[in-house]
This record gives C-alpha cells, sequence and structure tokens, in this order.
C-alpha cells in the first residue's frame, strides 16, 4: 500500500507537467495569435475590401456544394451561394444520389438543361449520371451522380470546377456574403498560397434572414451556448496561433479555399474518412513538404461562415466520439510523420502536438483524474493539494477561453448585445468545469470504436433555424474544436 | 503545493481583470463606434461640399480636426471612390503641407509595416512627382501589402520608370500567382495606362525572359496592343508555350489583317492550352479574313483531345453567326461522339451563358 501510495505520489507531478505544459503550448499559440489578428485588422480595415470586387482583382473561385437529401434548403442554398459577394465564382452543385427530390427541386428552380458531361474524371469516383447548367444562372453548374459519399461528391466538383481555385462548403453551411472576398485576401497578397480558411461560428440563436445572419446571438441553452465559447477559442486564437508557427493541419471542410491544381496533384478527397477535411489537408501539406513548395495554409480570420452545433448531449456525444475517431483515424494514417526532420514544422511540432497534446489528451485527463482519486483515498495526495492541482490546471483553460472571448470582442465585437457577452464568460466557466470533463467521456469512446475499427459516422440531428437553410455541423469545423480540446 | 496555489491564486486574479477589460472594452466600444460614426459623417459632409464646387480647404480642415487615424481611413475610405480623377490633385495638393500627412509619409521609411502600409495608403491620393523615390522604395518592400498599395501611388508620380519596374516585377510574380495579383495591379495601374503600353510595348522581346514577356503581354490585353501588334504576332512562334498562349489570347482583342492566319497557324499548337486559347480567339474576334477556313478549324477541333479545346471550339463556333451555327448544327449529328458532344453543349447554351463560359472557359 505504500509502494502504491507512492507511486500515485511521484505520478502527479508528471501529469501536472502535463497539464502545464499543454496549456503553455496554448498560450504561446495565444501569443502568436495576437500580432496576427492585428495584421488581418489592419489589412481588412475599411471599405478596401468592397474596392477589390469593383476592380476584379480577386481569383476566380468555384463553390463545390455536395448534397445528399436536401430538397428542403437547397434551392435557398444555391440561391445564397450564387449571390455571394464576389466578381468570379461558379457553383458547381453535385447530387450525391439523393433518393428525395433534391435535383427535382434544383431543376425546377433554376431552369436547367441537360448538357454533355465533357470534363475529364481524374480523380476515380461513382459514375456521373449527367450534367446539368442553368438558363438563368451561367455560373451554376450540376452534377447528378451515384450515390458515394461527401468525399466522392467532392472529387466529382473537383474535376468539375473551371477554376484555379476551389472552396468546399457544406450546402448546409451560411457563408457571410462577403466572406469569399475576404478569405481570398492571401491570394492576393503575392505571397504561395495553397490553401486559405476561413473562422466557423455558431448560428443556433441567430437570427437568419434570406440564408444570412442578421443578428448574431449567443444560445441562451446550455449545450450550444458552451460551444459557442469553444469555436471561439478554437478558431480564433488556435488557428491564428498556428499560422505563425506554420503547422496549420485543419482547414474546414465547411470553409476553405484551395488551389485545384495541388487538390488534384494529391487525387483529391480520400472517401471512407470521417475525416476528409484534416486528411486532405495532412496529405496536402506533405505533398508541400516533399516538393519542398514554399506554400503556405493561412488562417484567415475575418470571413465567417454559420454552423449549427448539436443541441442534445446525445447528438453532442456522437459526434464528439466521430470526430476524435476521425482524428486518430488521420493521425494513424500519417505517423511516418511523427518527429521527422524532413517535413520540419509538420513533422517536429505541428504532428506530435496533435498527438499528445490532442488526441492522447483525453487518456492522460482520465489517468490524471484517477491518480488524484486514489491518491487521495490512499492517503499520498492531501485534499488542499489535490484543490490547488485541480484548479490551477483547469484555471488555465479557462483563461485561455476568456481570452479567446477578448480577442474577439476586440476584433470583431460580434455579439453587440451585453447580454449576450456576459452568457458567453459564464459560459467559459462552464466549458472549462465541466463540459470539458464531459466531452473527455465521448472522446475516450472514440478509442474504444477505432480500435473495434468501426468506421461509421452516427445520424446527426438538426434542429434548423427560424428562415433559411439549416446549416450541419461540419468535419472541419469539427477538427478545428476537437484540436482545441487539451 | 504553494506554488500551485498561488498559481491558482494569480490565475483568478487575471480572470477577474479580464472580464472586467471584455466588458469594459464593450461599453468603451460602442461609444466610440458612435463617435466614429459621427466624424464619418462630418468627411462625408465636406466631401459633399467639395463635389458641389467648394474648395478643398473644408475637407481638409475638417480632416485636421479629427484623429490622425480616423483623418487618415476617412480619407482613403471616401476619396478615392467619390472623388473625379481632375479634382484629386487640387485636394492633393491642399493635404500636403498638413502635419498629420507629413507624419504619415514620414512612417514609409518605418520598420514597421504597419506603418509603411498608411503611407503607401495615403500615397494614393497625395503623391506627387517629388514622391518618386519614396514610392520606388514601397513598390519594393518586403511586405505584400505594401508593395501592392503602392503601386495605387504611381498615378500621382506619373513615372514612366516605375511603370516599367513595376511590370518587371509582375513578371517575377505572374510565375507564381498569374491572376490574383496581375489582375489585382492591373487595376491598379488603370490610371497610367498610356504609360503602362508604352513599357509593356518596350518589353517585347522575343529573346528576352518568356517571364517578362507574359507580364508585357498581360499589360497590353488590359491597355490595348493595338500599338504593338506586329511585336505580338512575332511571338507566335515562341518556344515556351506560356507565351504562345498569352500570344492567341491577346489576339481575340486586336485588329490586324495577319491575325486570321496567326490564330490558325496557333490552333494547331501541340501544346492543348494554346490551341484552346487560339479557338477562344477566333470566336471573340468574330469575322477573320477567310471564314470558312476558321469554320473548318473549328469543326475540327470539335473532336480535338483535350476536352478545353473542344469546349473552346464549340462556344466560338456558336460566336460565329450563321455559319459556326450552321457548322453546330451539322455536327450535332457527328459519327464521332465526342464532336457531337461538343456540339450539344456549345448550340444549347443561351446567349448570356454562352457569353460568360466563352470568356472563362
Amino acid at each position: 500500500m505504500i509502494d502504491a501510495a507512492a507511486l500515485l505520489s511521484r505520478l502527479e507531478w508528471p501529469l501536472l507537467a502535463y497539464a502545464v505544459a499543454l496549456n503553455t503550448f496554448y498560450a504561446l499559440l495565444l501569443a502568436c495569435a495576437i500580432p496576427e489578428m492585428v495584421a488581418h485588422l489592419r489589412l481588412s480595415r475599411g471599405s478596401r475590401a468592397r474596392r477589390l470586387v469593383e476592380g476584379e482583382g480577386l481569383p476566380p473561385i468555384s463553390l463545390l456544394v455536395p448534397a445528399y437529401n436536401e430538397e428542403v434548403t437547397i434551392v435557398a442554398s444555391v440561391q445564397s451561394f450564387l449571390t455571394l459577394e464576389y466578381p468570379r465564382h461558379e457553383v458547381v452543385l453535385v447530387n450525391d444520389g439523393s433518393t428525395d427530390g433534391t435535383l427535382q427541386r434544383v431543376m425546377e428552380a433554376y431552369d436547367l438543361y441537360e448538357v454533355p458531361h465533357v470534363v475529364e474524371a481524374t480523380i476515380p469516383s461513382r459514375p456521373v449520371r449527367a450534367c446539368y447548367r442553368s438558363r438563368r444562372f451561367s455560373r451554376l453548374l450540376v452534377v447528378d451522380k451515384e450515390n458515394g459519399g461527401k468525399a466522392d461528391s467532392l472529387n466529382v466538383a473537383l474535376d468539375a470546377a473551371r477554376y484555379p481555385y476551389v472552396s468546399a462548403v457544406d450546402s448546409d453551411t451560411l457563408v457571410e456574403p462577403d466572406a469569399l472576398l475576404r478569405l481570398a485576401r492571401p491570394f492576393l497578397l503575392g505571397t504561395p498560397v495553397a490553401a486559405a480558411a476561413g473562422t466557423i461560428r455558431v448560428v443556433n440563436a441567430c437570427r437568419v434572414e434570406h440564408g444570412r445572419v442578421v443578428d448574431a446571438r449567443v444560445d441562451r441553452r446550455l449545450l450550444p451556448g458552451v460551444q459557442t465559447v469553444e469555436y471561439l477559442r478554437a478558431f480564433l486564437f488556435g488557428r491564428l496561433g498556428w499560422n505563425r508557427l506554420g503547422g496549420n493541419l485543419i482547414i474546414s471542410g465547411a470553409f476553405g479555399v484551395f488551389r485545384r491544381e495541388y487538390l488534384l496533384a494529391i487525387g483529391g478527397y480520400r472517401t471512407g474518412s470521417v475525416t476528409e477535411d484534416m486528411d486532405l489537408v495532412v496529405r496536402l501539406r506533405r505533398y508541400l513538404a516533399e516538393r519542398r513548395l514554399p506554400d503556405r495554409l493561412p488562417f484567415i480570420p475575418d470571413p465567417v461562415a454559420w454552423t449549427e452545433v448539436p443541441g442534445r448531449l446525445k447528438v453532442l456525444a456522437r459526434q464528439r466520439e466521430r470526430w476524435h475517431r476521425g482524428l486518430l483515424g488521420a493521425l494513424w494514417s500519417h505517423r511516418d510523420l511523427l518527429c521527422n526532420p524532413r517535413y520540419g514544422t509538420l513533422g517536429m511540432v505541428a504532428f506530435p502536438f496533435y498527438l499528445f497534446g490532442e488526441a492522447l489528451a483525453p487518456v492522460v485527463e482520465l489517468v490524471g483524474w484517477l491518480v488524484l482519486a486514489m491518491g487521495v483515498l490512499a492517503g499520498a495526495v492531501d485534499w488542499s493539494f489535490a484543490g490547488s492541482f485541480l484548479l490551477a490546471a483547469y484555471g488555465y483553460g479557462l483563461l485561455l477561453s476568456l481570452a479567446a472571448i477578448a480577442l474577439d470582442e476586440w476584433s470583431f465585437s460580434r455579439y453587440s448585445s451585453r447580454g449576450d457577452l456576459l452568457r458567453l464568460v459564464g459560459y467559459a466557466f462552464v466549458e472549462s468545469f465541466g463540459y470539458r470533463q464531459l466531452t473527455v467521456c465521448f472522446r475516450l469512446h472514440a478509442f474504444w470504436r477505432a480500435l473495434r475499427g468501426d468506421a461509421g459516422w452516427g445520424r446527426m440531428t438538426r434542429e434548423g433555424f427560424r428562415d433559411g437553410p439549416r446549416p450541419a455541423p461540419t468535419l472541419g469545423a469539427a477538427a478545428e474544436v476537437a484540436s482545441q480540446h487539451g | 503545493m504553494s506554488a500551485l496555489l498561488a498559481a491558482a491564486l494569480a490565475q483568478g486574479v487575471v480572470v477577474v481583470l479580464m472580464i472586467v477589460a471584455i466588458i469594459a472594452h464593450h461599453v468603451v466600444g460602442r461609444r466610440g463606434e458612435h463617435r466614429r460614426s459621427e466624424r464619418e459623417a462630418l468627411v462625408a459632409l465636406a466631401l459633399r461640399e467639395l463635389l458641389l464646387g467648394a474648395t478643398a480647404d473644408g475637407l481638409v480642415a475638417t480632416l485636421r480636426s479629427l484623429p490622425r487615424r480616423h483623418a487618415l481611413e476617412a480619407l482613403l475610405d471616401q476619396v478615392p471612390t467619390r472623388v473625379p480623377a481632375t479634382r484629386l490633385p487640387e485636394i492633393a495638393e491642399a493635404l500636403r503641407s498638413e502635419p498629420w500627412v507629413r507624419s504619415t509619409l514620414g512612417g514609409a521609411r518605418s520598420r514597421r509595416w504597419g506603418r509603411r502600409l498608411e503611407a503607401a495608403r495615403l500615397l494614393e491620393v497625395v503623391a506627387s512627382p517629388a514622391n518618386e523615390p519614396l514610392v520606388a522604395a514601397l513598390i519594393d518592400d518586403r511586405h505584400p501589402a505594401v508593395r501592392a498599395a503602392a503601386v495605387r501611388a504611381l498615378a500621382g508620380v506619373g513615372s514612366a520608370h516605375l511603370v516599367r519596374h513595376v511590370l518587371s516585377r509582375f513578371a517575377r510574380a505572374l510565375a507564381e500567382q498569374p491572376d490574383a495579383l496581375w489582375q489585382l495591379d492591373t487595376a491598379a495601374l488603370r490610371r497610367v495606362w498610356q504609360h503602362v503600353a508604352a513599357a509593356a510595348t518596350s518589353m517585347l522581346d522575343a529573346d528576352g525572359d518568356p517571364a517578362s514577356l507574359r507580364s508585357a503581354l498581360h499589360a497590353l490585353r488590359a491597355f490595348g496592343a493595338q500599338g504593338a501588334v506586329t511585336r505580338v504576332l512575332e511571338l507566335r512562334a515562341h518556344s515556351d508555350s506560356a507565351v504562345r498562349r498569352d500570344v492567341a489570347t491577346l489576339l481575340a482583342c486586336v485588329y490586324h489583317h495577319e491575325v486570321g492566319a496567326a490564330l490558325l497557324e496557333l490552333a494547331g499548337d501541340p501544346d492543348a492550352d494554346v490551341r484552346a486559347a487560339a479557338a477562344g480567339a477566333m470566336g471573340a474576334q468574330g469575322q477573320l479574313g477567310d471564314t470558312n477556313a476558321v469554320v473548318g478549324a473549328l469543326h475540327q477541333m470539335l473532336g480535338d483531345a483535350a476536352w478545353q479545346v473542344r469546349v473552346q471550339a464549340g462556344l466560338s463556333l456558336a460566336r460565329l453567326g450563321a455559319p459556326g451555327r450552321a457548322a453546330l448544327r451539322g455536327a450535332r449529328d457527328h459519327h464521332d461522339s465526342v464532336v457531337r458532344d461538343a456540339a450539344i453543349l456549345a448550340s444549347g447554351l443561351p446567349d448570356g451563358a454562352l457569353a460568360e463560359l466563352s470568356v472563362a472557359a
């Protein structure tokens, strides 16, 4: 018993060191995010972005929109994509063998007519049944194909796109009208850019009119509210911080722009993965590193797409389990990157961080709880130490969440109501003390399912909102949030 | 143990301070927004008076009453878009002696890129030939945003030498970012187009660097190539396929008796992108010398191995009037399904789609 107590006592310090190291790394990300944010605000200040549109100085972009059984929302979604403020963009909608009236609705609304499929299929995918163009909007191309999943649809869209840059967006994501405009900014600065990522925000309680968010609000319900803080933390300082360190591993599948030639070169999206967006970015970064290409993958904080997050615990559990399983799968597939100096920051910083700081974090946290509990019970750890330990470890996380809220308030002030801001602060406490521990359980479940070899997505239930298309949680956003869950 | 407790307490203090700071910023920020709107309205009012015939003094005085950063933002947001180019020199002249303008321009040599960016942006409005060295330095700045902003200042400086320098720089950038950067800078160069055309023509040396040639061809396409047609035509046999493609694209918008023959020659190029550009140019030109030869070449290109050539050939036939439409109708029944598909695609398009696709495809 004495030996066990001594062992428990010895285990405390490595666990504390892990917590301190991880949170210190997050603090480093925050420290890097602040100057990045200042630089982005300086570049996007005033009406300059709007003047760029008038100057037609932006690269043409193809929006890739996979759709499966979206008959209720598809017409409004396509409308919102077609009316984005951008001088040259097309919408490539891929109907992934929907069994409802998705295609029929689009055909009627946009006066489609069939055209021959003259595009080369460079990426193997399920057969294309037909291609359609619109008599009303010549920049709309609709591809009808056999069901093959989201990645398969994106590959078909990638082939059919005619512009050098592509942006994969979910058909139920709300993209802000000027988001593409802002997202294209790094391409205008003359530095080589392989891809650019935008911010995903939580739409649940927002007021939406005609497919646009007109009033950003924070949900009064606990789960969506806490996830609002979580998303702020994940995107506003996590991604931004990685910009400066050069280790961005995730570009949201819901909203990001890629150079098409690179995506074709790496064989497009990988089918069968539950986080195809993370897998894509890791492969893209490998490709760039192996060829010593200087292209960057910056995160831009001001372009925003809105997505709905789970409002029910059961749905959240399924979602988080799947995200973590996807993260584990992606890390396992690319395990040769770990501490591999050939891949520079990717191999030496980003990959180890995602492995030890993200993927294995739930296990370490569980061990920490067990050791602490057993230590207290065995008398090897006194109560006051345990309390201080927990306060120090989780208080640090709270500090970082508040820093994310502060960064959002200082940079964008999206939430105009004081009540919303106070609610966010309150949710930051809940996020650190309660919610975070809850998600550890969900993520531990992912280990179990990954070991069993489960590859299913699980069912995702959405609530929708008062007006316009219903946004869905996306894998990109997923991995972003998962990546900040230390 | 005591260290842990101290850390937890320190965190608690920082948490409280941060919450206070967030709320305070929210309150102050709302008030600041209100003040900023009022100031913008003042500038807008002064600008309206100027547009109605008043001198620039009122605008300058209003800007002087604002904090430097707000004056700069208000000036850059409102003046370039609302004031006609003929009145810009008057405003520039009035502003040059202002202390806040001199202070901002002083930032052009700053080590902080934000200050240099402000100076470059301000020069868009206040630059004069005397600022040539300053603009030259900013055009070669290490920060891309500063470089891009400095290009906009060329109109005030009016230096042919600097324009040529910018075009040479584009040549390097074109290799990496062909569309985006070029188009942005093209928009910026529009106000000095006469210098650009002259500089680009002087860069059309067949033995020159392909990137410089492409940069010049892009410039001529944007600002008028009629004066350089013969030199452009000479480049149609250039060894670099990207140059030949740019020549074919440029030939879509110039008029010369040799253009038809040159495009037919480029239609047989080994590079698919060159052939596609030639096919597109034939359609854009409309009536070229020998219509039958052009229609025949495009009809043949409907069966090209490369899809982009087939699409462009179909679109061009659709734009060639009666002979082209007749050829397309015939091709719809062609025994080769590839030709048939391309003809069906092009002939089924409405006019608006045809116009848009033929530019973008």
